[in-house]
């Protein structure tokens, strides 16, 4: 670099720019390629098709979940690993930067077009998280929150979504809001995913969901406990949610739910893992 | 009239690049600023939920 270059007065006030620039563009070039999720082609907007945990501690989350629903995980950047259950990929565990951060299971839903379906949150009152990206090998990707404050993700997947089948032990089950006011957030989804809405009356419970032709793709309930935010909730499918839940303190997390025999038709428990995320572990066959 | 590069800028430079150079490694994570700002917090108050609605699971 020659004398008369660096002595240009001009030359810091261009350098500082010029360096945040490539840094930015170092960093969207080292984003993780993910497997797609499916070459089926066919879209389900409003199907939860992938989860994330956004964690600040990805090291703690991966042996949480490891021993606790056998998954194994292979690391595909400095800060997301894929996790596979039996082999097959199941989630992903996302690192915050900051390690005051707030663990939090991120469901993402399949839209047509994320960018449209961020406007159009944006106008029903809904608020944006993060604009639209590309993850490489995934699709475009968007992360909002609902106008009642349930955060998650919109995801235009590259191949298509993935076909329904039966749940996997230790995979997704189902999914839901817990809100406060579900009725008012049922219009939001609505118009968001162009599902319909639906509900059934049993014991004296509304259930609301909101189902492809007949296909249920996630509910709405009241949330269940009055402390707790207004948020998305996933289920996993265990095959014995007393075993499980036995072995959460002794791993880093809390049970907030005993696991209880009757509901849904089977035994479930709330849990947290050691970072604070929330699940529902529940038995249930085919 | 051009004047010397001052030393101070010189170290400026180095530092941010540092720091930049740290952050971006520290951030290659698809969320890595997100701030969702909620808990799964129940803190002392029972938690319940709905008896069997028969479409949980994988309706």
């Amino acid at each position: 670099m020659s004398r008369s270059v660096r002595s240009n007065p001009a030359f810091p006030r261009l350098l500082l720019p010029a360096l945040a620039a490539c840094l930015l563009a170092a960093c969207s070039t080292t984003l993780p390629t993910l497997p797609p999720l499916s070459d089926s082609g066919i879209e389900h907007p409003g199907k939860i098709v992938w989860h994330d945990l956004v964690t600040p501690d990805p090291s703690r989350a991966k042996a949480f979940y490891g021993a606790l629903l056998g998954w194994t995980f292979e690391q595909l950047s400095d800060g997301y690993w894929l996790a596979r259950n039996d082999g097959i990929a199941v989630a992903g565990i996302a690192a915050l930067n900051s390690s005051q951060g707030l663990a939090h299971w991120l469901a993402h839903m399949s839209v047509p077009d994320v960018d449209a379906a961020t406007d159009l949150a944006r106008s029903e009152g809904g608020e944006i998280l993060l604009k639209p990206f590309e993850l490489p090998g995934r699709g475009r990707v968007a992360v909002i929150r609902d106008p009642q404050g349930a955060a998650f993700a919109l995801l235009r997947t590259r191949g298509g979504d993935p076909v329904d089948g039966e749940p996997l032990l230790n995979g997704w089950l189902w999914n839901e809001i817990w809100t406060r006011a579900p009725d008012q957030g049922v219009p939001f989804y609505r118009t968001l995913t162009g599902l319909r809405s639906d509900r059934r009356q049993v014991d004296g419970i509304d259930y609301r969901y909101l189902a492809e032709g007949e296909s249920p793709r996630f509910g709405l309930i009241d949330k269940p406990g009055p402390e707790l935010a207004n948020s998305w909730v996933s289920y996993i499918r265990v095959d014995d949610a007393r075993v499980a839940a036995a072995t959460v303190p002794a791993l880093g997390g809390k049970v907030l739910l005993a696991p209880r025999q009757g509901l849904r038709d089977s035994t479930v428990t709330i849990i947290s893992d050691p970072n604070g995320a929330g699940l529902v572990l529940q038995e249930w066959s085919p | 009239m051009s004047r010397p590069y001052p030393a101070f800028r010189r170290l400026l430079l180095r530092i941010t690049l540092a720091v930049g150079l740290v952050l971006c490694l520290g951030s290659c994570s698809p969320y890595g600023s997100l701030s969702i700002g909620t808990s799964f917090n129940v803190g002392g108050g029972s938690m319940y939920l709905t008896p069997s609605i028969g479409v949980g699971g994988f309706l």
